[in-house]
């Protein structure tokens, strides 16, 4: 047999067509795992296997498609070993002995976390055993197939490449619009198979060729892969209660020629298409001339969702999430506030930033840990892709492996400890780098030196199997006040990476300015011209107005911005610079404000009461007065209200986020007066349970009634929530369930508190508690909603009037 | 299939049945169900399946359904029809974006995406219904897991027999809870004669005098 890589892409290559209808009509009963009939039906599937051996594809698939703990939680090696070995026999037997055998991997059925309760690393071993058992039978490739979840896709291709050395395959499945159930798109999801080391990839299942057309066009725009597509014999129709699929074997046979055709490597059918299809499909395609796959240079840095295309467009890369001196954002970290981290993304994506740089490094947190909770919870939340930032290698490792996308390190530089330590991370999962221009001797005072050091950094990369194309280079930025050439050099530097090394450029910008009046128009200066000189990213403060101006008007001047499109979408609706700087001036200059907070709080109007406190304080006003005389009571009145059933869950909301944006400009007022807090009460969603919002409201309103909330989020085992009471000694824990199924995870917890630390007071609440069922799994309180908990913390701590 | 829904049903989402006109209000819930509907997908898959039956209990497709409350709705019925819709991923991100800033924001979220999955799902019934008469089949009331005596461990099953993982993208987690959380599966009862069957509603709920959501008086 000649290995299957010297034949991939040079050749037309065959896959093999549906097999559960064929099955089903040899009785497979509805809601059966057709893995099983390896075991109990041998002769089915042999006659399965042979029906394409003979109709002639070079690539079949084992019956091991559910295959995995997931499904059969007693065991799989068994039906793993049968199904290739039934394989081999068929082969055999129909003297296809030059076909290959493909380890067939479906999905888990079950949702990765932070959307569903799978962790990764748990998926990665669920597919990892499969593939070591095929692999040591002696299957001959991996094909991944049917993934709708670009994350889960991740998890099986990582398996893959560790724990064998076959040839990986995978084809995942699209929605009509071109969408994989968790949204990932062909420009956010091909870029990270190719870059975590399938050797071929495409498409399969849910729908027919023909609708499949314009999604294969968008996959070949942007792979260098050879191409799989395998479609279903049309969309599924339901007929007497089954699904059919009624595209028939000469139909299906002009469509994937008009494929093979436009390009595609290796062809093949999903559901309902039959040995028929696939025989008369390959009579054709056979005839056609082949054409390999072209090389593509452009380069992605994506999300589960969105793909930023480094090039053209200049790419904005929001520096905010970086302690680095800020108190706040340090303080958040050290406190675990991980919510304020997240919220400083969603702003920056408001403000226009296309890649979001994530660093969280500050001594006394466990940087790994921070790092990887941050990217689960950005990534939830942010379709933006991101910039992982750490000096430590051991932490990018940890981050580029769970992220879900292609991401960006940042950064490499020519120190030989940090090449090899960081880009045989690249490598392995496929990120792209940014390198910067400096070496154990510093940063060289010259253009010569940095982009000698450039140099050594594509070389070395490429050592590690590294494109250049996957480099970024930052021809670093120095403070213009203390050498009047740092910015000529650092643009001569940006100049030649793109135009000596061609490759893409960076530069944080900010440095520039350091030392001098008006940085932001420094910055925003040297921004441009940075532009000019070929940048390609910049790494900014997008909620700088003036920054982003500057970026947006560059962009049009330079021609990077078709029919200037991006710069009239940015300011066609903005009020005249001019006008905006003179509103400004007349607001600042505005005698303070004596509006009426307390009402602003009982109608829930939340810019209003944060630019009221705001201009309270600077007027003179104590902050503790206002939230004594001010906050507090209108709280109360909406809190009465709403157990008075006068006030009602949205209006209540509306006033706790009023009081939220009110107390949080206090807080940044006051932040280093250190604050007061009422009591500490532990929140979390127990175990199983992913329903969150009810400990989420519960939240807010303990947190602006005084209290510090230390929230451990949703699906916590018992012995985290004991432990962390433990760990901070807390007296009154929280616990939430949504559902019956759930509640049983509360007893858990609940018993081992009793055991562990009995004299910790828990309150339970939850949408099917009631009083009866708190005491039957021996809560020792319930509360049926947020106010209640608020009273009932307000009494545990002793603040009753 | 189009997904919308009513104000009144979003009200009672967020436990306001008997709460006073409030025109703000209704203009933000308005919104945001508009919000969403510009950027949900919502998806279904349904299934028509035997139905027979063991000692006086459903067995749809050779499973056991062991429910004297789903016998009743099932009563004189010769099919099942087993659904699973969705409002999709992206009302579950949308909530949980909001909640990172606005807690009201992200409650009206929550309680619009409860009422359009519901509507949507309302929607799906109906074209079932209709194409069931086609063939001369009469539905009756549609009834989830997790109601009356039906265990919501069946959820199991109705995964199995309809794959939704595969054609609507819903998941069921090891505590039986569905993701994307604004998911619902169904079963309802084909019959060749017309008639009804005694409906779960709120008012033959064992839990109506715990529940916000009660809608009765």
């Amino acid at each position: 047999m000649r290995p299957l890589l010297e034949r991939l892409n040079r050749e037309w290559l065959f896959c093999d067509g549906g097999s559960g209808s064929i099955l089903q009509r040899q009785g497979l009963a509805p809601g059966e795992f057709p893995d099983t009939w390896n075991l109990t039906h041998p002769d089915e599937i042999i006659a399965l296997y042979s029906g394409y051996l003979n109709a002639g594809c070079d690539i079949f698939n084992t019956n091991t498609f559910g295959t995995n703990r997931c499904h059969f939680p007693d065991g799989i090696e068994d039906i793993v070993k049968e199904a290739v070995r039934l394989a081999k026999e068929a082969r055999i037997r129909t003297h296809r002995e030059d076909a290959y055998i493909a380890l067939d991997i479906g999905p888990t059925g079950r949702l990765l976390k932070p959307y569903g309760d799978l962790p990764f690393e748990e998926a990665v071993e669920i597919f990892a055993e499969v593939v070591r058992i095929g692999a040591a039978c002696g299957a001959d490739l991996v094909l991944i197939e049917t993934m709708n979840d670009s994350y889960e896709a991740k998890a099986a291709l990582l398996a893959a490449k560790e724990n064998c050395d076959l040839p990986v395959f995978i084809t995942t499945t699209y929605d009509a619009q071109g969408r994989l159930l968790n949204g990932a798109s062909p420009e956010s999801l091909i870029p990270m198979l190719e870059s975590l080391g399938a050797d071929a990839l495409g498409i399969n299942c849910s729908l027919g060729p023909d609708e499949m057309a314009e999604i294969i066009d968008r996959i070949r725009a942007v792979t260098s892969l050879p191409l799989i597509v395998n479609p279903n014999a049309g969309l599924p129709k339901t007929e007497g209660g089954r699904t059919v699929y009624l595209v028939k074997p000469e139909d299906f046979t002009v469509s994937m020629t008009r494929i093979a055709k436009a390009g595609a490597q290796v062809l093949g059918g999903c559901c309902g298409t039959t040995p028929e299809h696939i025989r008369q499909m390959i009579h054709a395609v056979r005839a056609l001339p082949f054409h390999p796959v072209e090389k593509k240079h452009d380069l992605y840095v994506t999300s589960a969702q969105n793909a930023a295309k480094i090039g053209g467009l200049t790419t904005v890369i929001g520096e905010r999430i970086n302690p680095t001196g800020k108190k706040r954002f340090r303080q958040a970290l050290l406190d675990g506030d991980l919510d304020y981290v997240i919220r400083q993304g969603l702003e920056q994506e408001d403000a226009g930033a296309d890649i979001l740089d994530v660093n969280v490094g500050v001594p006394g947190i466990n940087e790994k840990e921070v790092m990887t909770s941050v990217i689960q919870k950005l990534q939830s939340v942010t379709s933006l892709p991101l910039q992982i930032d750490s000096s430590d290698p051991a932490v990018l490792e940890a981050a580029v492996r769970m992220y879900c996308g292609r991401p960006l390190i940042n950064s490499v530089n020519g120190k030989q400890e940090s090449l090899h330590a960081v880009l045989p991370i690249a490598a392995k999962y496929g990120a792209a780098v940014v390198g910067l221009c400096l070496d154990e001797n510093g940063i060289p005072d010259s253009a010569d030196g940095r982009i000698a050091i450039g140099r050594r950094i594509i070389e070395t990369a490429a050592q590690y199997g590294i494109d250049k194309e996957n480099i970024i280079l930052d021809g670093l930025t120095l403070t213009v006040s203390s050498d009047a050439n740092a910015a000529r050099v650092t643009l001569e530097t940006v100049r030649r990476i793109r135009e000596e090394l061609g490759v893409h450029a960076v530069l944080g910008v900010s440095n520039v300015s350091f030392g001098l009046p008006e940085r932001k128009l420094l910055n925003a200066s040297f921004l441009a011209m940075a532009m000019q000189n070929g940048l390609d990213a910049a790494i900014i403060n997008p909620n700088d107005a003036l920054m982003m101006s500057a970026l947006r008007s560059a962009d049009a001047l330079l021609g990077n911005d078709a029919s200037c499109l991006r710069y009239i979408d940015t300011f066609r609706d903005a009020a005249p610079m001019s006008m905006t700087l003179q509103a400004k001036k007349k607001a600042d200059d505005a005698p303070s404000n004596n509006g009426n907070l307390y009402d602003c709080i009982v109608h829930g109007q939340t810019a209003e009461a944060s630019f009221l406190t705001a201009s309270l304080l600077e007027s003179g006003n104590d902050a503790m007065d206002l939230i004594n005389t001010q906050l507090i009571p209108a709280l109360d009145e909406v809190g009465k209200g709403f157990e008075a059933k006068t006030v009602f869950l949205p209006q209540l909301l509306m006033s706790a986020d009023a009081a939220k944006a009110a107390f949080a400009v206090i807080k940044d007022r006051m932040k280093d007066s250190g604050s007061s807090s009422k009591g500490t009460i532990l929140l979390a969603t127990v175990k199983g349970d992913i329903h969150d919002i009810g400990k989420n409201i519960v939240k807010v309103l303990l947190e602006n009634y005084g209290y510090t909330v230390m929230d451990l989020g949703k699906d916590v085992p018992p012995e985290t929530i004991v432990q962390a009471a433990v760990d901070h000694n807390i007296r009154l824990v929280g616990l939430s369930a949504l559902m019956t199924t759930t509640v049983a995870a509360m007893k858990d917890t609940i018993d081992l508190f009793r055991k562990v630390r009995p004299e910790t007071t828990i309150i339970v609440g939850g949408a099917v508690l009631t009083q009866e069922y708190a005491d039957s799994i021996g809560a020792d309180a319930y509360a049926k909603d947020a106010m209640e908990t608020v009273r009932f913390a307000d009494r545990f701590f002793g603040y009753t009037d | 299939m189009p997904v919308d829904c009513t104000i009144k049903e979003v009200r009672r989402y967020l436990g306001m049945q008997k709460a006073g006109a409030d025109d703000v209000l209704d203009a933000e819930i308005q919104k945001t169900i508009s919000f969403l509907q510009d950027r949900v997908h919502p998806a279904s898959v349904y299934r028509v399946f035997p139905l027979t039956w063991k000692d006086g209990m459903p067995v749809i497709a050779g499973y056991l359904f062991e429910s004297h409350d789903l016998a009743r709705c099932l009563k004189g019925c010769s099919k099942a029809v087993l659904l699973a819709s969705t409002l999709g991923a992206e009302a579950d991100r949308l909530i949980r974006r909001a909640q990172l800033r606005s807690m009201s924001e992200a409650a009206l979220l929550q309680a619009a995406s409860a009422a359009l999955v519901e509507s949507y799902t309302d929607a799906l019934n109906r074209q079932i219904l209709d194409e069931a008469k086609q063939e001369g089949l009469y539905g009756r009331p549609r009834y989830s897991p997790g109601y009356g005596d039906l265990d919501l461990s069946v959820q199991r099953i109705v995964f199995a027999l309809l794959q939704p993982e595969k054609y609507a993208g819903i998941v069921l987690n090891q505590s039986l809870l569905m993701s994307p959380s604004k998911s619902i599966t169904a079963i309802i009862g084909l019959a060749e004669t017309e008639g009804s069957c005694i409906k779960f509603d709120c008012e033959t709920c064992s839990r109506k005098s715990a529940c916000t959501y009660y809608n009765g008086e």
